[in-house]
């Protein structure tokens, strides 16, 4: 069923996917629209590309995830494998963040401000964030083995920018997927000027947040 | 339903509806009863379910809560994100042990672990899981019931959250006696837990009620079809219980169904006591109803009986009883009634027995008081063989003394007669009063010849006048004697007797009779003869004949009375005597009036037409005179005939004017005044008064025939024809003289200025057709006549009939 609704050669070859590379530079930047499969705009999808180019692309950037009202700040994020993240408390409360998920197990005992050490996510992945004290506190972090990533706005667009021009694999990832947590994937071709690239995800509404 | 006494009635009724009212008002409280208890049961079940649902709902929470706990235990979490299955278990196991269910059940969100605590395998755990999953809403706890190894469980499913959803724990209590017995206790209701699992028949695994009572429950359902989750009564070895039905559980495979049940019977028998009461209390009211209704009864039906017993009395002639009661109600009120009317009878009772018995005008015994007499005498003296006799008398023309004198002067006639009679008579003789002016005497052991000698020893005094109030009054009598017992062994025929004789003694003018056997016959001759007579106008046996009238001073005979003659087709000649007094008594007479009119009117008509006007005189009797319709009868029938009024002329008596003078004077006023003219018949052999006679419209006067036969020889009749013609003259009125048989009488009454004469010297009276043979025969007679102022006489011995 699910399958059935996300057809990419389909959409290929009704023109409905189009890039938009530069060719000055060699570098292009691509838009990608989500939507779900009533073609509603979806935010906080994830949108990366990987080919051969971005393999071994290194990852030094550090990246924050907040406590602030009881509430994970962001709630969804996607960050390279091997990125370091932090968990700063700005809640007077302490909390208690753990992960059970595959990709990074961790947890952070009762802590109030910011945690001595960052944890470091290397695994491809979706991880699950919790608190141990508070149950309705949740996010979602995806790790991505590429730099080439962006995350949908309110508006269900993202760009992902300074793309050597090539062929990749585009994966759209969303946390509230009918898929057991698989990314949609397509091949697309970045030239110096691309189309922005329409994708629609089944989307579970039960899951949104 | 027929009651003997009114005392019955009473309780009889009274009782009945009373028992009536009673046993009507227990079939609404029954039926109260009935509905009160039904609702009751209703209710109570309605209750009883919620209570129920709230106990398997509050159950259902505490699993949740407990398992929440466990759900949220970051041990268990972590066990299970590492999939660390012994960990799960003896986590899963300590849950159980810890909170008492029979099953918990851990299975990951991805399938792939399953954690199985509880006498389960994981096979069959895996699909219940998983439909309790799909089952699952957060926000409301459906309850939930299955059946796992046939073993029926409330199940509970709780998501493991870390904190999205990683895995599911259900948690499963069996459902047994226990909560059972809890269920019974909150809702008071019977509750039985059956299922039915795959094709095994259905079977209570848990209930309050006996194991008899399970089986009864358990047929119940294998014969019912599946629609069996209806409310509904149901009959459980005699106690009849309301009945609800919960399915608690119900897929293609299995069901579960509690049956919450209230017993309506032993509910209904809670009312027992409240009915039986009630019996007792109809049963006493009853009791005390019915000795106030006999009192009632007797207080009310008593004084009856015992009034009805003083009336049985006074029916026997008994009043000398007085009727008494001391009530001051109705039936005291009755009572003095009763008494009142009781000395109200007597007293009249004693004066109809006077007046009975008792003749108040003469003092005599009255015609019972007679006959009673006669009763008793004819007994003693058939038993000693002796003879009696009758005699009764009765007054001659009473009636006009009576008119003419007045009733008391006619009254005090009677108690002189009375007082005269007995004078008479010996002491021990019984004379009575029978009738208006006749008068019975009891000759006790007198034979016929000295009874005879009494009647004319009777006779004799009668002869003297009697003195009424200073006037002298002649009263003569006519006297029957029937003696015992050779003229009637009977009271009965010995008076009917002696007044047949008395009768032929009146029609003879003859004086004392006595009694002879023919006189019956005539009576009975009498009877035919009224049939006889009644067919004899129609059968045109009457034949009228005609007696001239002469004109005394012109010798002229233009006048004649018309008679009638009866020829009856058996008996043959009979003369009006013999049957005109009887149509008179009959009322016959006025056909024969009228048939004599017609007649008349007839043969007059067939004269003239010979050319001789005949005025033609028809004798009309009182019964005529009293018909107010007489004078339109005459009329007409002369306009009938053509007949002027002057051709007919009207002859009355004298005695028949005096039955009814005020009636037969008015009468007479209209014939006159038609122009009929009018004659006095048989003049003065009536009490009738010339002043009287001088108001009536009367133009002539007939002299009895009695005083002109006797004329010559009588010095007194001469006188008497004399100064009635005299007078009549005096008062303007024509004199006619009946009875001429010789020419002396003729010569007499001509000198004497008679002016009509009538009698067989001058004609018989003779058929119409022999009238005209006549009318020649008298007028050579009459110039003759005139010739020789004397001559001889024809004999006259032939009696005068009319």
């Amino acid at each position: 069923m699910i399958t059935k609704l996300i057809k990419f050669p389909t959409l290929q070859s009704l023109g409905l996917v189009a890039l938009t590379v530069s060719q000055l530079s060699l570098a292009a930047d691509v838009t990608v629209e989500v939507r779900d499969s009533k073609g509603k705009l979806l935010s906080d999808a994830v949108v990366y590309v990987e080919g051969n180019k971005t393999a071994n692309l290194a990852a030094n950037k550090a990246f924050e995830i907040e406590q602030k009202g009881r509430q994970f700040n962001p709630q969804v994020s996607v960050v390279q494998a091997g990125t370091h993240i932090t968990f700063p408390n700005k809640d007077k409360v302490r909390h208690h963040v753990y992960s059970f998920s595959p990709a990074k197990k961790f947890e952070l005992k009762l802590y109030s401000g910011v945690p001595a050490n960052p944890v470091l996510f290397d695994k491809a992945g979706t991880v699950v964030l919790g608190c141990n004290i508070h149950d309705t506190m949740l996010a979602y972090i995806h790790i991505v083995d590429t730099p080439f990533f962006a995350k949908t706005s309110a508006s269900g667009v993202a760009a992902i920018t300074d793309l050597p021009e090539g062929s990749y694999e585009l994966k759209v990832w969303h946390y509230a997927l009918q898929t057991d947590n698989k990314p949609a994937q397509q091949a697309i071709t970045i030239k110096s000027t691309n189309q922005p690239v329409v994708i629609q995800l089944d989307i579970n509404d039960m899951k949104l947040m | 339903m027929k009651f003997k006494s009114l005392k019955q009635q009473i309780i009889v009724i009274f009782l009945t509806l009373v028992l009536g009212i009673q046993l009507v008002g227990l079939i609404p409280i029954q039926r109260a009863i009935d509905k009160n208890v039904r609702s009751l049961v209703t209710k109570e079940l309605e209750v009883g379910e919620k209570v129920v649902l709230n106990l398997l709902g509050s159950n259902n929470q505490n699993i949740i809560n407990g398992a929440k706990i466990l759900a949220a235990d970051y041990g268990f979490r972590e066990a299970i994100s590492s999939h660390d299955q012994e960990t799960i278990l003896s986590a899963l196991n300590n849950f159980q042990s810890r909170i008492r269910a029979d099953i918990a059940i851990f299975q990951g969100v991805d399938n792939d672990t399953i954690a199985v605590s509880g006498d389960l395998t994981e096979q069959e755990a895996m699909p219940v899981v998983q439909h309790l999953i799909s089952q699952y809403s957060a926000s409301s706890q459906t309850l939930q019931f299955e059946i796992l190894n046939d073993i029926p469980y409330q199940l509970v499913a709780v998501p493991i959250k870390a904190p999205i959803v990683i895995g599911w724990m259900v948690i499963g209590f069996e459902i047994d006696d226990a909560l059972a017995q809890k269920i019974n206790e909150l809702s008071g209701l019977q509750v039985t837990f059956i299922q039915h699992v795959q094709n095994k028949p259905w079977n209570t695994k848990v209930s309050t009620l006996g194991t008899d009572d399970q089986r009864v429950i358990q047929n119940y359902f294998a014969q019912a079809s599946k629609e069996v989750a209806i409310n509904r009564e149901m009959d459980v070895q005699g106690e009849l219980y309301e009945t609800k039905f919960l399915v608690l559980h119900d897929d293609a495979e299995n069901k579960l169904i509690a049956l919450l049940q209230r017993s309506i019977t032993a509910e209904i028998s809670q009312y027992q006591e409240l009915k039986f009461s009630l019996l007792i209390l109809t049963i006493l009211g009853l009791g005390i109803f019915s000795v106030a209704i006999i009192y009632v009864s007797n207080y009310i039906a008593k004084p009856i009986a015992r009034l009805s017993e003083n009336a049985k009395q006074l029916e026997f002639g008994n009043y000398e009883a007085a009727i008494t009661s001391d009530r001051k109600d109705e039936i005291g009120e009755l009572s003095k009634s009763f008494n009142a009317m009781r000395e109200a009878v007597a007293t009249r009772e004693e004066k109809v027995k006077r007046l009975a018995f008792w003749d108040e005008v003469t003092g005599l015994p009255n015609r019972a008081a007679f006959i009673q007499q006669l009763e008793a005498t004819i007994t003693s003296h058939r038993n000693r063989k002796l003879s009696l006799t009758v005699l009764v008398l009765n007054l001659d023309r009473f009636k006009e003394v009576n008119k003419i004198l007045g009733r008391d002067m006619g009254d005090e006639l009677l108690s002189q007669v009375a007082k005269k009679i007995k004078a008479e008579m010996r002491a021990d003789d019984v004379v009575a009063r029978l009738g208006a002016d006749e008068y019975g005497i009891l000759l006790s052991t007198l034979s016929e010849d000295l009874a005879l000698l009494v009647a004319d020893k009777l006779k004799k005094a009668f002869e003297l006048p009697f003195d009424v109030n200073e006037q002298k009054i002649d009263v003569s009598a006519g006297f029957g004697i029937a003696v015992f017992p050779q003229h009637g062994e009977t009271d009965e025929a010995l008076l009917h007797n002696a007044e047949t004789a008395l009768n032929v003694s009146k029609q003879r003018n003859s004086g004392v009779v006595v009694y002879h056997p023919q006189f019956d016959v005539g009576t009975q001759e009498n009877l035919t003869m009224a049939t006889d007579l009644k067919s004899a106008i129609q059968a045109h046996q009457l034949v009228l004949y005609l007696q001239p009238k002469i004109n005394m001073q012109t010798k002229q005979g233009y006048a004649a009375e018309a008679l009638v003659r009866w020829m009856h087709p058996e008996k043959g000649f009979i003369f009006p005597d013999q049957f005109i007094p009887f149509a008179e008594q009959t009322g016959l007479i006025q056909g024969i009036t009228l048939w004599m009119l017609e007649e008349a009117c007839r043969v007059h008509m067939a004269l003239k037409q010979e050319g001789i006007p005949l005025t033609i005189a028809v004798n009309i009797s009182t019964r005529d005179l009293i018909g107010s319709d007489f004078p339109e009868k005459i009329e007409h029938i002369f306009r009938r005939h053509h007949v002027t009024f002057d051709a007919i002329s009207l002859e009355i008596t004298e005695s028949s004017i005096m039955d009814d003078p005020v009636r037969a004077e008015a009468t007479l006023q209209r014939l006159s005044q038609m122009g009929l003219k009018i004659a006095i018949d048989d003049f003065g052999t009536g009490y009738s008064s010339l002043g009287y006679l001088k108001r009536l419209p009367v133009q002539e006067l007939k002299i009895d025939k009695s005083f002109v036969m006797n004329m010559a020889s009588n010095e007194n009749d001469a006188v008497i024809v004399r100064s009635t013609v005299d007078l009549a003259h005096n008062l303007n009125l024509k004199v006619v003289a009946e009875g001429i048989e010789n020419v002396e009488a003729w010569d007499l009454l001509a000198k004497m200025g008679c002016d009509y004469g009538q009698g067989y010297f001058m004609g018989k009276p003779m058929p119409e057709k022999e009238f005209q043979a006549w009318l020649v025969r008298w007028e050579s007679q009459s110039q003759q006549m005139a010739a020789e102022t004397t001559s001889s006489a024809k004999k006259a011995t032939v009696h005068k009939i009319k």
